[in-house]
Formats: structure tokens, C-alpha cells, sequence
């Protein structure tokens, strides 16, 4: 559901979410402290993944206190000091912990303010705060001296801060557009090469370490191979151990150098059997992999109007009509049109340029057995929690310290690693372990996002009302992250002990509906339907290891959702945006598509399609509310189809709620529609019977310079609508509008993920 | 191993020279130069991404020329003149690249970074005004994950004084 916390006003009533962080953490010193040289630092459980978070924090504390964000410090989470705020995901960080930083940072500002007025005996509305300085009359001193220990000490209120005067010391004309504000520090550092990311982290002492998996989840090890590998690899000066348990695989070495020479030795061997996985053929071919989805275990449930219920229930009352192929009729006796269509995407996988990193160390015996690891996870209590189920460690004993890593943009392998560097620092007790997985094992051990099909029936009137609409989605859950089930989320944990006693491997689950759902994500359609069902069947089976990966089914489910949008006002012969405009009531929405119809001259472009057709140029329109409650967003596609599809331009606006970092959410926007068209246009895991084949960057290629579009972002800023986050929003509304557009270039719909040249000549033929 | 005992291998690195008692590994196998840079010289600005050669993250400049760091041997480097990230510039003297990135914001994860500025270092030495094409064509084999790419563009186009940010970019051709 929407935070109901407003940024920057404090007069709303503080969101769910947001008092769970206070109950949490409830102290002022648990979100904001002062150094011993004066200095403000913020303590947010939320991490660095490339997005721009910590600068997004410095920003919001930044305009509560009227420092500027270099002025702030925001401490990389860590076990020992930050609020555990769970994971950084599903674009909530600025909704979450921004909202209850605004309201720390606003409750610090107004009892400086009195602390102040009383020390100098002025009234308090004639204190300004004024870059970092408090001022009234002659009087003037720096606002950090004014945070004491016992303000410091306070519980946060759980109130809005004082309604009538919300933002009491603050001056009108701060703007959170100023240049410098708008700039990320770490950008600069990054561009300098000063930053220091976790794959740079070297330690006195420190041995670098090799972690070994099988390429299939029930990949047993061969006695003989491993021998041979370990005597190899232990005639290598600097390789200090080679060991194993069951099936996982550890060398320890005192360079990097000597690793890299085991890699080239176990390019050319394996040492695993994986002929138990008995990964099922037809996930070896994407052309079928939806008839495999459909003919699993299914757990099936139902969204309607009423909520989340029962299948069969809901089903009994959307009987569906009999199969038929993806077409529109207009056959019923009223003149209403239906279309049905299924719509698929294979298996996706994270492939971030940076390759997964951690550092593991064990310290002291029996009760004061302690680990310590560092790591890029999104979730450093939760990692912390499965940790300890998988070495059987008290929670208090495990001390787990985020540095950010690569980009990322799901649950990829930064848990498994962590577990890997822990594992492998058994065998060098006292020493730092530093473990860095290789491309493969990046590409083809990280959890995948999964194949999907979604089928839709829908039916409008001949006015261009929708009727009815009914959605059924197969898909493997899309969650498998650590701190959700009683037995680690971790890989290596599934891996090392193969007895009755061990780790099982996870089945990978949907986030309830309220926090967005996985499989299901934005499958209900904002349009206003009298009757609508959105059927949900989780593939039980798990040949393959799946989790979220950005904007999790609502990739998938804005496609097919915004092109039946599409089938159906071509059947109307009706423009698309009209049509949308017709079946929606929510202004913001109505909002952000008239603004990105004016910022691409939509109507000037399907007058020209209409008339002087340009061959194979196509304009589309795609949108969606991300998760139902969070940014909305429309995107306006260029197309220009040849052989493949190129697209040309992207024009998109969304409203993210108010602003708390412009040029930050414009990146994040634009960052996730070039990674959108690079799914939709390009990418498909492949897999083999000996695991996942598409593990190095020619295998699984990824959108290049050259192929990506001109990018224009509009962000409309109520000021008085809570934020929300950017980064997932624009990933559905893209691909859908890049699926429009394709659809006008060819006069012919293509249904099947990837839009490459093979699904491209299928859809012509069909 | 098969070094010889007065060996020698001489190089320029950021300006300054380098001399290495031998260029390979103990037991006498090559290591390359993204080997000694990060676990030797402690320049880690450039970066392992694959060490195949596929990503373009151990971009480098050598004799002018962008090289990937993790195919080039160490016993190729002699008499070389090599470039990192951390020899183009620095906080004090950014090189107009690392101006326009931090001016266009041209990276968001910025792991894919260091090697981007690299190559297109290279290209603005041998093509001061390069246009959006050239660009594209250059940066080709450097991959991005986070997309960013059209920030990139801007940033390498204002760095070359074609472009001032206010300024959209012109019209890509069709393919």
C-alpha cells in the first residue's frame, strides 16, 4: 500500500511501515548521531546498490537540517549499529526508511531550535536554520551544538511533528534542485577511481579463495576428478589447501594469480556428475517452456474485486471461455469485442558487471566463536539470520558489515558468496577469506528470474468500454532470499552436507499481493472493469533456482497487459491513448500519459502512421502504477524494424510523488528502461542438462552501446504526494511500449519474449 | 622459471617507470597486467569484470591505443607506455572526461566506468570530435548493465566541446 508519509511536509499521519522502523529502532541515536569531530552521520538499514540511496538519505536529512548533503555522512549498514530495515528492494528505501529519517531529522531540527531559543531567550518562530547555522538576531551557532546527548537520547515521536508548523526554522526558498545537490559523491568518486568497492577490499593476512559449485543444484561430486583437481591444483606455489564437503569445492591460495590458474585447469574439467539433476528437456527449448509451466504442480490463488481468495471459487465465477488462439472477435450478441492472448518470457538472468564478492573471517572457540563477513547482500540482517542456521551461530556471534559491490538488481549471488567466504574461512581459522566468484559461476549460479506465461481474456464495448478481464499467470515463485524460511536461502548451504539432515533446497515463493506480490506484480489492471479475476499458479517445481529479479512478474505482466490494451483498441479502431484515457479515472494517471503523449507528439505520430506509412517505423504506448501502489509511470516507444528491432527513441513520464532527488530518479528511470528493452528485445538464459549454458557475456548477450535509444524523462512533482521510488517503474511500461510499437513497425503481434529476429519471423508467419 | 637471473622488463605506468624483476608467476606462467596493477601496484580503479575479455572493464590505454588489461601479458608491456583511470586525472586535475561524467552524472553503479572513460579516452586522443556513431562504435564492446548509456554519449560529446548539457543529443541514424 502507499506510505501514507508525506516528504517534505510533516503534518501526515506516520505510514505502517515507517512506525514498525521506530518500534524497531526507537531512539533518535539509532537513525542519526554526531561524531566526535561534529559531524552528522545516518544510520539507515537500507544499502548502496548503485541506485544512489545514500545520496538519496544525505538529501532528505539534508532539507530537514538545512545542511548541505556533504555535510552528512550516511554509514554503510552494518549488524552491529544500523535499524534492521530487512532488505533494499521492491523500490521502498525513500518511502521506508527516507520517511523515517524525515521524521528523525525533523524532530532533531525542532528540538535544536528550542534548545536554542531558550539558551538565548528568543521566541521560536524568529530562529532560522540557515546552512547548518541557527540564527535569531545577533545570535548564531552552528546546529550540531545544539543536538545534545539528550535530544540524541529521545524516542522518536510516533506523531506528525507539530501540524501547525511543519516546518518550523526551515526558509521557503531551500531547493533541493541546487546543483550540488543534485550530484551523487560517489559518482565523482567512481569517475576519479577513487571509490573503493568490496571487490577491492584486501586484508593483512588475507588468503584469496576459489568456491566451487556444481552447475545444477543436484550436481554430486566425483571422487577421482576432485583428486585429480587437488593434486593440480596443490603443485601451484601459493595454493595453501584444496578441500571439500560433499559437493562444494574450496582452494585457498595466497594470490589472485594462483586461483586464475585453477581456472584455466577446470575450464577444461569438470568435477561434478550432474546427470541426478534431470533438468527437464523442454526448458532447454524457450518454444516450449510455457506448455512445461502449465503442465506442472501447480498451488493456484485468485485476485478479484473482493481480494485474495480461493482459485476454484473465483474461477467458478470467471468461467473462462474455451481455449482459442490469440486473435480478437466480435462475436458475442451485443457487438462486444474479446480478445484472448498468451503472452511468454524464458528464464532472465541478473548480469551485473561486477562479479559477486565476500570477505569471511572466524574468530575465537566455543561461545566465542565469531564470524565476521563483509558484503554487497540487500539484506545484511536477514543474510545474518541464515548464517547462523547454516553454522548453527548464535545471531549476536555473527557481525555481518555491508561495502557495496557492482549494480544490482535483485537477489543475485552477493548471499550465496557470503556464505562461500564463511564456508572456506573454516579451513584458515584467524585469517580474512576474501571469495570473488568467476563469470560462470556470476551468469550460471545466481538465482534466474523466471520463465513466465501469462494468458489474458478480455472483452470492451463497442464504445471502447472494458467489460471484463481475466489473467492466468504460470510462474515459479519469484522469492528465494535468505530470512524467510527455517533452513538457509543459501546456496553452498544446499550443497555441503547431502544427508537426510541437510539445508533443503527452497521453493521459491510470492510476496503477499499487499507488498506487491512476485508472479503476480501488476497483473491487476488499473483500468476501471466491472468484472476482472487475475489468476495466480505457482509452478511447484524448482529445476532451476529462481528469485527476484527487478520489478520481479511485473515485467511479464505490464507486456501482455498493455498489449491486449493495445489488440483491443485496434479492434476498436480506436487510438490507443484515448482508449486508456477512456478506462481510467486515477488523475496521476490520466496525468503522466497526456504529458508523455505531449513530450513524443503522439497524436502527430499516429496521424503520420496512419497516413504515409514509414515503413517499418512503429510508435507504442505502454503504462502501469508499479506494484498497484507505488510510481506511475508511461512510456511512448520509437521503433524501427529490420532484421531486428531497433529502437529509437524513449520518451517517458512518471510521477514519483514529491522529488526527493531529481536527477537521481531520472537515472534510476532511464537506467530501467534501457535494462527493460535489453529483456525484452534480447535476453534468454539458455540451459542445458548440465545447468545454465548462457554464462559468459557472448552466450548471454546484453543491450551495447549502439542499440540503446534516446532517452527523454519527465517527472511530474506533486509536492504533496508521498515519494515513492523510481528504480523499478519504468521496466513494464517499457517493454509494453516497445511490444506496441513492433506491433505497428510489422502489423503483426509478437507475443513471445524475446523480440529478436526468431520470434519476430514466427509472429510474421502465424 | 624460465627467467633469466638479470631479467629485467621496463614500462611507463601513469607517467612514471616501472621496472619488474620478472614478469611472470613463481612457476613461471604469464600474469597479466590486471594482475599487477590491482594486486601489485595497488591501482584498482581498473576492474575484473570477466577476465575473458568480454566486458571491456580492464580497459586500459596502452601506446595510445584502449587494450583490456586482462589479455595483455605482463611480459608485453616492455618499453609500453600505459594509462589507468587514476593516471588520466585526479580531483585536482580531472581529465575533461572525468568533468563531463561527474557533470552529466554518467554512471550509476560505476563499476563499468573506469573502463568506458578509458576507451573513450582513446578515441578522443585519435578523434577530437567524434560524433554520437563514432562514440557508439567505440564504446561497443564495454558493457553496461545499470543504462546509462545515453549519459555516456553526452558525457563524451561535452567532453569533447560538442555538446553543452542543455543541449539534446542529435538524431541517432536507423540501423
Amino acid at each position: 500500500m502507499i506510505s501514507e508519509t508525506s516528504l517534505p511536509s510533516n503534518t501526515r499521519p506516520l505510514s505502517p511501515s515507517v512506525l514498525a522502523n521506530l518500534k524497531k529502532s526507537p531512539t533518535v541515536r539509532d537513525w542519526l548521531d554526531i561524531s566526535a569531530c561534529g559531524e552528522v552521520q545516518i544510520h539507515t538499514g537500507k544499502v548502496e546498490i548503485g541506485q544512489g540511496i545514500l545520496h538519496a538519505m544525505a538529501s532528505i536529512a539534508s532539507s530537514q537540517l538545512s545542511l548541505s548533503p556533504h555535510q552528512i555522512k550516511v554509514m554503510a549498514a552494518n549488524t552491529l549499529r544500523s535499524p534492521d530495515e530487512a532488505v533494499t528492494s521492491g523500490s521502498l528505501s525513500i518511502q521506508d526508511s527516507g520517511a523515517t529519517l524525515q521524521q528523525v531529522c525533523a524532530q532533531v531540527r525542532v528540538r535544536s531550535i528550542n534548545a536554542f531559543a531558550k539558551q538565548y531567550a528568543v521566541t521560536i518562530k524568529d530562529v532560522v536554520l540557515e546552512e547548518g547555522f541557527l540564527q535569531a538576531g545577533e545570535h548564531r551557532a552552528p546546529l550540531v551544538s545544539f543536538i545534545t546527548t539528550s535530544i540524541l537520547d529521545e524516542a522518536v515521536s510516533l506523531e506528525p511533528w507539530d501540524p501547525k508548523q511543519p516546518n518550523i526554522g526551515l526558509k521557503q526558498s531551500d531547493n533541493p534542485k541546487l546543483e550540488e545537490t543534485q550530484r551523487r559523491p560517489d559518482l565523482a568518486q567512481k569517475v576519479l577511481g577513487e571509490f573503493e568497492y568490496i571487490q577491492d577490499i584486501l586484508k593483512p593476512q588475507m588468503l584469496w579463495g576459489l568456491v566451487l559449485h556444481p552447475r545444477t543444484l543436484k550436481g554430486q561430486l566425483i571422487k577421482e576428478s576432485f583428486k585429480a583437481f587437488e593434486s593440480f591444483a596443490l603443485q601451484i606455489t601459493g595454493v595453501t589447501q584444496v578441500v571439500h564437503d560433499a559437493a562444494l569445492v574450496g582452494v585457498l591460495a595466497k594470490s589472485e594469480q594462483a586461483l586464475s590458474r585453477c581456472n584455466a585447469y577446470l575450464e577444461l574439467h569438470t568435477l561434478w556428475d550432474e546427470s541426478r539433476s534431470e533438468l527437464p528437456s523442454e526448458l532447454q527449448n524457450n518454444q516450449v517452456l510455457a506448455s512445461w509451466l502449465r503442465s506442472q504442480p501447480l498451488q493456484s490463488q485468485s485476485i478479484t474485486p473482493e481480494g485474495v481468495g480461493d482459485y476454484s471459487t473465483a474461477r467458478t465465477l470467471n468461467a473462462p471461455n474455451a481455449p482459442n488462439p490469440s486473435k480478437t472477435q466480435s462475436d458475442s450478441a451485443d457487438g462486444a469485442l474479446s480478445v484472448k492472448a498468451t503472452f511468454t518470457r524464458p528464464y532472465v538472468q541478473h548480469a551485473s558487471i561486477g562479479l559477486c564478492t565476500a570477505l569471511g573471517h572466524w574468530q575465537g572457540e566455543g561461545e566465542e566463536r565469531r564470524l565476521l563477513v563483509i558484503t554487497h547482500s540487500q539484506g545484511i540482517y536477514n543474510l545474518r539470520r541464515d548464517l547462523g542456521l547454516a553454522f548453527g551461530l548464535p545471531s549476536q556471534n555473527i557481525h555481518v558489515q555491508h561495502h557495496p559491490g557492482a549494480g544490482c538488481y535483485g537477489h543475485n549471488g552477493a548471499d550465496d558468496v557470503a556464505y562461500d567466504a564463511a564456508w572456506l574461512a573454516q579451513f584458515a581459522p584467524e585469517h580474512w577469506v576474501r571469495v570473488q566468484w568467476r563469470r560462470s559461476d556470476e551468469l550460471g549460479l545466481s538465482p534466474m528470474s523466471p520463465a513466465m506465461a501469462v494468458e489474458i481474456s478480455a472483452t470492451a464495448s463497442p464504445s471502447g468500454q472494458l467489460l471484463s478481464w481475466e489473467t492466468d499467470i504460470w510462474s515459479q515463485g519469484h522469492g528465494t532470499r535468505p530470512g524467510r524460511e527455517s533452513s538457509p536461502a543459501l546456496l553452498g548451504a544446499w550443497q555441503v552436507d547431502q544427508s537426510s539432515h541437510a539445508a533443503p533446497i527452497l521453493v521459491a515463493i510470492n510476496a503477499p499481493l499487499q507488498s506487491g506480490g512476485g508472479a503476480e506484480r501488476n497483473a491487476v489492471p488499473l483500468y476501471t472493469i466491472p468484472q476482472w479475476a487475475v489468476h495466480n499458479h505457482r509452478v511447484l517445481s524448482t529445476p532451476v533456482r529462481v528469485s527476484a529479479l527487478r520489478s520481479l512478474g511485473g515485467h511479464v505482466n505490464v507486456f501482455a497487459l498493455e498489449s491486449v490494451m493495445d489488440m483491443l483498441a485496434q479492434s476498436l479502431k480506436m487510438d490507443p491513448l484515448t482508449f486508456r484515457l477512456n478506462n481510467l479515472t486515477d488523475p496521476r494517471a490520466i496525468a503522466v500519459l497526456k504529458e508523455v503523449a505531449n513530450m513524443s507528439q503522439w497524436s502527430l505520430q499516429q496521424e503520420k502512421q496512419q497516413g504515409e506509412r514509414q515503413d517499418s517505423e512503429g510508435w507504442g504506448l505502454g503504462f502501469a502504477k508499479y506494484k498497484n501502489t507505488g510510481a506511475y509511470c508511461a512510456v511512448v516507444a520509437q521503433v524501427v524494424v529490420s532484421e531486428s528491432v531497433r529502437v529509437k527513441s524513449l520518451y517517458i513520464c512518471a510521477d514519483v510523488g514529491h522529488v526527493v532527488h531529481d536527477d537521481g530518479a531520472k537515472n534510476q528511470i532511464e537506467g530501467g528502461a534501457v535494462q527493460s528493452m535489453s529483456l525484452t528485445l534480447l535476453e534468454q538464459a539458455q540451459l542445458g542438462p548440465e545447468g545454465v549454458i548462457s554464462k559468459d557475456w557472448e552466450h548471454y548477450p546484453i543491450a551495447k552501446f549502439g542499440q540503446t535509444p534516446q532517452i527523454s524523462v519527465s517527472l511530474i512533482d506533486p509536492q504533496q504526494s508521498p515519494s515513492v521510488g523510481a528504480g523499478e517503474c519504468s521496466i513494464g511500461p517499457t517493454a509494453a511500449a516497445i511490444a506496441n510499437a513492433v506491433s505497428q513497425a510489422i502489423s503483426a503481434r509478437i507475443y513471445n519474449m524475446p523480440l529478436n529476429a526468431e520470434n519476430l519471423l514466427k509472429g510474421l508467419e502465424s | 622459471m624460465n627467467t633469466p637471473l638479470n631479467f629485467t622488463l621496463n614500462f611507463t605506468l601513469n607517467a612514471q617507470s616501472v621496472t619488474l624483476s620478472t614478469a611472470k608467476d613463481p612457476d613461471g606462467h604469464e600474469r597479466s597486467l590486471l594482475d599487477l596493477l590491482r594486486n601489485e601496484l595497488g591501482l584498482k580503479a581498473t576492474r575484473l569484470g570477466c577476465a575473458q575479455g568480454q566486458c571491456g572493464a580492464c580497459t586500459v590505454i596502452k601506446d595510445g591505443q584502449a587494450i583490456l588489461a586482462c589479455e595483455t601479458w605482463i611480459s608485453d608491456l616492455e618499453g609500453a607506455k600505459i594509462t589507468t583511470l587514476e593516471g588520466l586525472g585526479n580531483a585536482h586535475e580531472p581529465h575533461p572526461l572525468q568533468t563531463a561524467f561527474i557533470e552529466v552524472q554518467a554512471a550509476q553503479c560505476g563499476f563499468c566506468t573506469s573502463g568506458i572513460i578509458m576507451r573513450s579516452a582513446a578515441l578522443l586522443e585519435h578523434n577530437a570530435k567524434p560524433t554520437v556513431k563514432e562514440i557508439e562504435a567505440a564504446l561497443h564492446s564495454n558493457l553496461c548493465r545499470c543504462g546509462v548509456h545515453e549519459r555516456v554519449i553526452k558525457a563524451v560529446l561535452l567532453a569533447s566541446n560538442g555538446l553543452t548539457t542543455t543541449d539534446h543529443l542529435p538524431q541517432r541514424g536507423t540501423p
